[in-house]
C-alpha cells in the first residue's frame, strides 16, 4: 500500500513536469514566432491558434504589399473575411497607425496587436438573427 | 444739404460697425463649431445628431491646444449609445485607420469632426448563459 502511494506520487510528479515542459515549449515557440514576425500583442482574449492565424495572415499580406504603402482597409477586410469564414461571423477589424477604441467583444474573440508600425484590432461579436418568416 | 450729408455719413458708419460686429460674431461662431462631415451612414437622423452633438461637446470641453484623447472620446460615445439605445455599440476614434465591420441595420455612422475620424456602429450581443 505504501509502495503504491509512492508510485502514484512519482507518476503524478512526472506528468506534471511533462505538462509544464510542454507549456514552456509552446510559450517559447510563440515568443520566437512573434519576434520573427515583428509582432507585439498588446491586449488579448483569444485562443493561441486564432492569434497565430491572425499574425500569419497579417504578415503575409503586409509582405505582399509595396514597401511603405499600407493599405489599412485591405488588411482589415482580409482579416475579417478569413475569420468570418474560418470561425463564424461576425468579426470586425480596425487597422491603422493612430486610433483609439472602445468595443464590446465576445468571449475569446479579441486581440489587439502591432505588426511593424501598424496596429490591428480584431474582435468578434454576436450577429443579429435573420428575420426569415 | 450739409446736415443731410453728415446724417448719411453717420448712418453709414453705424451700418459698417454693425456689419463688422456681425462678421466677428460669425468668425467666433465658426471657430467654436468644428467642421462636421458625415462620410458613410446607416442610421436614423436623431441618432446621428446625438452622436455629432456628443462628439462636438467632448471636443469643445477640451482646453484649447490639448491633444484629443481618442480612447476617452470613443468611451464617451459608446457609453452614451449603449445606455440610450441598448447594447452593444462600438466606437473607433482616430486620425489614421481603415476598417471592415458588420453592423446591425440602422446602426452605423462614420463621420469626421475637425481633424478626427469617428466610426460608431452597433452589433448584437451574446445572450448570457445563465
Amino acid at each position: 500500500m505504501e509502495g503504491a502511494e509512492e508510485e502514484l506520487e512519482r507518476r503524478s510528479k512526472f506528468l506534471k513536469s511533462l505538462i509544464q515542459k510542454k507549456k514552456t515549449i509552446e510559450q517559447q515557440e510563440q515568443h520566437d514566432h512573434l519576434q520573427h514576425n515583428n509582432v507585439r500583442v498588446r491586449a488579448c482574449d483569444m485562443p493561441l491558434p486564432l492569434q497565430s492565424r491572425a499574425f500569419r495572415c497579417a504578415r503575409d499580406l503586409l509582405d505582399s504589399m509595396p514597401p511603405k504603402k499600407l493599405d489599412s482597409k485591405r488588411l482589415a477586410l482580409t482579416l475579417k473575411k478569413e475569420f468570418d469564414s474560418s470561425y463564424g461571423p461576425a468579426w470586425h477589424c480596425i487597422v491603422g497607425t493612430s486610433f483609439g477604441s472602445y468595443v464590446t467583444h465576445s468571449l475569446g474573440g479579441f486581440v489587439y496587436f502591432s505588426i511593424d508600425k501598424v496596429y490591428v484590432l480584431l474582435f468578434k461579436t454576436a450577429v443579429e438573427p435573420l428575420d426569415h418568416s | 444739404m450739409e446736415e443731410a450729408e453728415k446724417e448719411l455719413e453717420r448712418r453709414s458708419k453705424f451700418l459698417n460697425s454693425l456689419i463688422q460686429k456681425k462678421k466677428k460674431g460669425i468668425e467666433q461662431h465658426e471657430h467654436e463649431s468644428f467642421k462636421v462631415h458625415v462620410r458613410a451612414c446607416d442610421m436614423p437622423l436623431p441618432l446621428q445628431n446625438r452622436a455629432l452633438q456628443c462628439a462636438r461637446l467632448h471636443l469643445e470641453s477640451m482646453p484649447p491646444g490639448n491633444k484629443l484623447d481618442n480612447k476617452r472620446l470613443a468611451l464617451a460615445l459608446k457609453k452614451e449609445f449603449d445606455s440610450s439605445y441598448g447594447p452593444a455599440w462600438h466606437c473607433i476614434v482616430g486620425t489614421s485607420f481603415g476598417s471592415y465591420v458588420t453592423h446591425s441595420v440602422g446602426g452605423f455612422l462614420y463621420f469626421s469632426i475637425d481633424k478626427v475620424y469617428i466610426l460608431l456602429f452597433k452589433t448584437a450581443v451574446e445572450p448570457l448563459d445563465h
